[in-house]
């Protein structure tokens, strides 16, 4: 069975996910995990509603004046010694991961974790173009090596067992005693930090993502638990961090701000591990560093979102906390989506990447229940940009044409209220059809009764002079 | 027993086509429960639907129609009650969000918004209305998530409810949605049934065999849920619970 | 047309300005947490670096620092000490450890100095330079990072402007607590990648 699923086969992945048990129970976690460790971290933030809304300020102002702040970024990372290169479009933003490379006459490449890279799928085109490309995140590095997607924007191997991650090891760390015991979390982690502090310390090109971009020092933030950013990007002769154009802060001020909502909205961690600034590659007189730093800038459809209907989704700092608490995402799991980004941000970003009709399930299977947009430190309006979602996808016809036409029928037989009581009045001898809506709401809930008398008419009647 | 802030006002009733449809026994006992607290209650015989579907289904056109004509029909009035957390979001809340940039509509949908209110509200917060009692026992709260979250309207039907003798229950899964999600119950069902049995679960670990809401949407898909696996629960509109029995004449 | 003229011209389109602002926005709120001073400080330093896993010693002088990374330190094998000044120059031999400057992928205890750390969130702050290699902050299995207390910062915003001040070394980095990952069945294990065990000794020098 291939974790790599297809987000047009969304009902039927749904339905795989709700039979798979291992799957429901890793699931768990996330309420008695993530949810928990969120609520603890916030109890000593009484202002966190004013931090949000500061946050969704600092992001929107961010992207009103994005050209700037961009042409300001790029000046100062300039200035700093580095490079800034422009990607419109995914297959750009690779060629110029290759070029860089080729150019630098790098072998080995080790990479920290980057949904971005994941969006743009660098790491196969680049494994073609003879570079050894290896993760470095735990959570990457396993399913790396199981060849699947991450089901979650920041636990990638959520939905495995510590049975999974031994398994994978034996059979990809040929070179060590094959009767060695890893039974456990703990030795699987040594052994995860053996195998690749040989990496870190063979690769000349380190690539990393970053959560933040400060226009003002022309800085990169980085976030991890781990140290493995850090590692990727000091040892090796090349640092490269790619990243959306969206990721913009005007200044450090933002950037405290931002972390004190991040680590929190994410996992409950008042900072994360480590928090690293990279701007510029090593100065001179330096005792380590790259010798060589390059931004490259990512749009691949970013500019699109810029319009007033969904200009908010730029805001996310990829928290996670809207997967963490969305009971759909709770019930299936990250590869059901079948996209890069699950749960409500990818409901409401995943469209402008790979297109409203191959996505439309996405920000349809939703019930709105809003408790996304109550979670997100940036405020983003995830419900509202899902409803623009399913509205495009209405106009262009990409929802399953039946139920567009139903809605249509209605709203026109709504307009004529005899006509509707009518309608309603009809539906009884269709109630108990093996086909049609009903159908569907019986396969897994008794239905009440078909209309009979209906209430408003009765009242019209009865008030009658 | 009204509080000024109503009295002599006119009070108009959208059902909701729920209600209208498929629980009239819920719409008689909104009527019977609003007219005890002293209010002349009218029902305006064109209603039909507020447009939800359609503008959750991403029919803006067929949406913006219904909305029109919804306010149409109700501006004439003081106070529109809505015994719906999800139909009262759509006309508070989503109304103004529709016509946000129509020259026309825009400022005449943020001044109907302003008078619309889900039930439970209208009678603590506009009409200070006080219940008899008339019942007893644990009830299971179920907040929808427009009562939520779009409404605010979480206190409210609990002081209700005590007042008229009840103990409302809560439980820790209240920020869970139940599934129904209009359209989403049917179109991905597997997912909202899936819903629907964990905040079974969650409601029927409070100690209640009634469940109750100021949604019916929710309470039919529990409902449906519940009777298919023979659970022990019964499942009412609150509006049930607080209304003075029926006058048989 | 280049990438990057695409790229501004698609979104000046859509409405986004290539003029800086006119007005600045409010500053942002800074919580409680990030603006004690004095012994509301440092207690709260020292509660954040425990919760954080990470070992907290206080030291009265170098001496006293050294002393205490004799006794946590591996026997037998000499310690990575950071060309850092205040590290370098200290008197590790009588102390009774071998010191080797400089960072090292093969020493499992190495030894660096923070310029500076945070109350707030029991962060320590280091700058890269000619004698402070960013790699002795990592390669370390258990790694001992001297302080100062006349260093600790009420905040994020405190050490981000120290850092602003001192024009942006070329990598920057807050550690709070040792290396860590829940990577597998969400469960914290320490040591991937990074030091498994951090030792925060505090110059008590106020």
């Amino acid at each position: 069975m291939s974790a790599h699923k297809n987000p047009r086969q969304f009902p039927a992945n749904t339905r795989e996910a709700l039979a798979n048990a291992p799957l429901q129970k890793t699931l768990e976690r996330i309420k008695l995990g993530f949810q928990l460790f969120r609520m603890a971290a916030m109890q000593e933030l009484p202002e966190l509603e004013s931090l949000r809304t500061a946050l969704a300020a600092a992001k929107d102002r961010a992207l009103a004046h994005l050209p700037h702040y961009l042409e300001q970024f790029e000046k100062n990372v300039i200035a700093n010694g580095g490079q800034v290169h422009w990607a419109r479009s995914a297959s750009e933003a690779i060629a110029i991961v290759s070029r860089i490379a080729r150019e630098a006459g790098v072998k080995r490449i080790v990479k920290s974790k980057s949904m971005l890279t994941e969006e743009i799928g660098l790491n196969a085109p680049l494994i073609r173009d003879g570079f050894e490309v290896v993760e470095t995140d735990l959570g990457e590095y396993i399913i790396q090596l199981r060849d699947e997607p991450p089901s979650h924007i920041i636990a990638p191997a959520f939905h495995l067992s510590r049975a999974d991650v031994t398994q994978s090891f034996r059979t990809a760390h040929t070179h060590l005693d094959p009767k060695r015991d890893i039974d456990d979390r703990k030795s699987l982690v040594r052994e995860a930090r053996q195998v690749l502090r040989e990496k870190f310390l063979a690769a000349d090109l380190g690539i990393t993502g970053a959560n933040a971009l400060i226009a003002e020092t022309g800085t990169v933030c980085l976030v991890t638990n781990e140290g493995n950013a850090d590692l990727s990007m000091t040892h090796p002769r090349v640092h490269v961090a790619i990243a959306g154009i969206e990721k913009i802060l005007p200044a450090m001020d933002d950037l405290a701000l931002q972390l004190r909502l991040l680590g929190r909205s994410a996992s409950g961690q008042r900072m994360t591990v480590y928090t690293s600034l990279r701007s510029g590659p090593r100065k001179v007189g330096d005792a380590d560093g790259p010798e060589a730093f390059h931004v490259v800038l990512v749009d691949n459809g970013r500019s699109q979102l810029m319009r007033a209907e969904t200009r908010e989704v730029l805001r996310c700092i990829r928290c996670a906390a809207c997967l963490n608490h969305c009971p759909v995402y709770a019930s299936v799991g990250g590869h059901a989506y079948g996209v890069t980004y699950p749960g409500p941000i990818g409901a409401a970003f995943q469209p402008a990447i790979s297109g409203i009709a191959a996505t439309h399930h996405l920000p349809s299977a939703s019930s709105f229940c809003g408790r996304c947009e109550s979670v997100c430190p940036a405020k983003i309006p995830l419900t509202r940009i899902m409803r623009h979602w399913r509205e495009e996808g209405f106009g262009k016809g990409v929802a399953e044409t039946p139920n567009a036409n139903a809605l249509k029928l209605f709203a026109f037989a709504a307009r004529h209220p005899r006509l509707f009581r009518a309608t309603m009045k009809l539906a009884r001898p269709f109630w108990h059809l093996p086909f049609g809506p009903m159908a569907k709401w019986r396969k897994h809930r008794n239905a009440p009764p078909a209309p009979a008398v209906l209430f408003v008419a009765r009242v019209q009647q009865r008030r009658k002079p | 027993m009204i509080v000024s802030l109503a009295q002599g006002k006119r009070v108009g009733l959208m059902a909701t086509c729920m209600i209208d449809a498929l629980s009239p026994q819920t719409g008689e006992a909104v009527l019977r429960l609003v007219e005890q607290c002293g209010f002349t209650v009218d029902v305006p015989p064109q209603q039909t639907c507020c447009g939800q579907p359609n503008w959750n289904g991403g029919d803006r056109k067929g949406a913006a129609a219904l909305a029109r004509r919804t306010i149409e029909i109700f501006e004439p009035f003081d106070y529109v009650i809505v015994p719906s957390g999800s139909c009262g979001g759509q006309l508070r809340i989503e109304y103004p969000a529709i016509f946000a940039n129509d020259a026309q509509w825009a400022e005449r949908a943020a001044a109907f918004a302003h008078k619309c209110f889900e039930l439970t509200s209208f009678l603590v917060n506009v009409a200070g209305a006080a219940m008899k009692p008339c019942g007893s026992g644990k009830i299971a709260m179920h907040d929808s998530c427009s009562a939520l979250r779009q409404m605010a309207a979480t206190a409210e039907p609990r002081k209700l409810l005590r007042e008229a003798g009840y103990e409302p229950l809560d439980n820790p899964s209240a920020e869970t949605c139940c599934g129904f999600g209009g359209l989403f119950a049917i179109k991905y069902g597997d997912v909202s049934a899936r819903m629907g049995r964990d905040k079974l679960d969650a409601l029927a670990a409070t100690g209640a065999t009634t469940v109750t809401a100021c949604d019916l949407g929710c309470l039919i898909h529990l409902k449906g849920i519940a009777e298919r696996e023979g659970r022990n629960l019964s499942f009412r509109h609150i509006a049930e619970l607080l209304a003075p029995p029926e006058q048989t004449s | 047309m280049s990438a990057r003229d695409d790229i501004l011209a698609a979104l000046a389109r859509l409405g986004a300005l290539s003029a800086a602002p006119n007005t600045a926005l409010a500053a942002p709120p800074v919580p409680a947490i990030a603006v004690k001073s004095g012994d509301s400080a440092y207690a709260r330093f020292t509660a954040m670096v425990k919760e954080s896993l990470a070992e907290l010693v206080e030291a009265a002088d170098a001496k006293a620092a050294m002393a205490e990374i004799a006794a946590r330190a591996p026997r037998n094998t000499p310690i990575a000490v950071s060309p850092h000044p205040n590290a370098a120059s200290l008197d590790w031999t009588g102390a009774g450890i071998e010191a080797r400057i400089g960072a090292s992928r093969d020493l499992p205890a190495g030894v660096s100095m923070a310029d500076a750390a945070i109350a707030e969130t029991g962060s320590l702050l280091f700058f890269s330079g000619a004698n402070s290699p960013v790699l002795a902050h990592f390669l370390p299995d258990i790694h001992f990072a001297l302080v100062k207390r006349s260093t600790i910062l009420p905040g994020l915003n405190d050490a981000l402007a120290l850092a602003r001040a001192r024009a942006m070394p070329s990598t920057v980095n807050f550690i709070t607590g040792p290396s860590r990952s829940g990577d597998i069945e969400q469960t914290l294990e320490l040591g991937a990648h990074g030091p498994r065990q951090l030792v925060v000794i505090v110059l008590m020098d106020r």
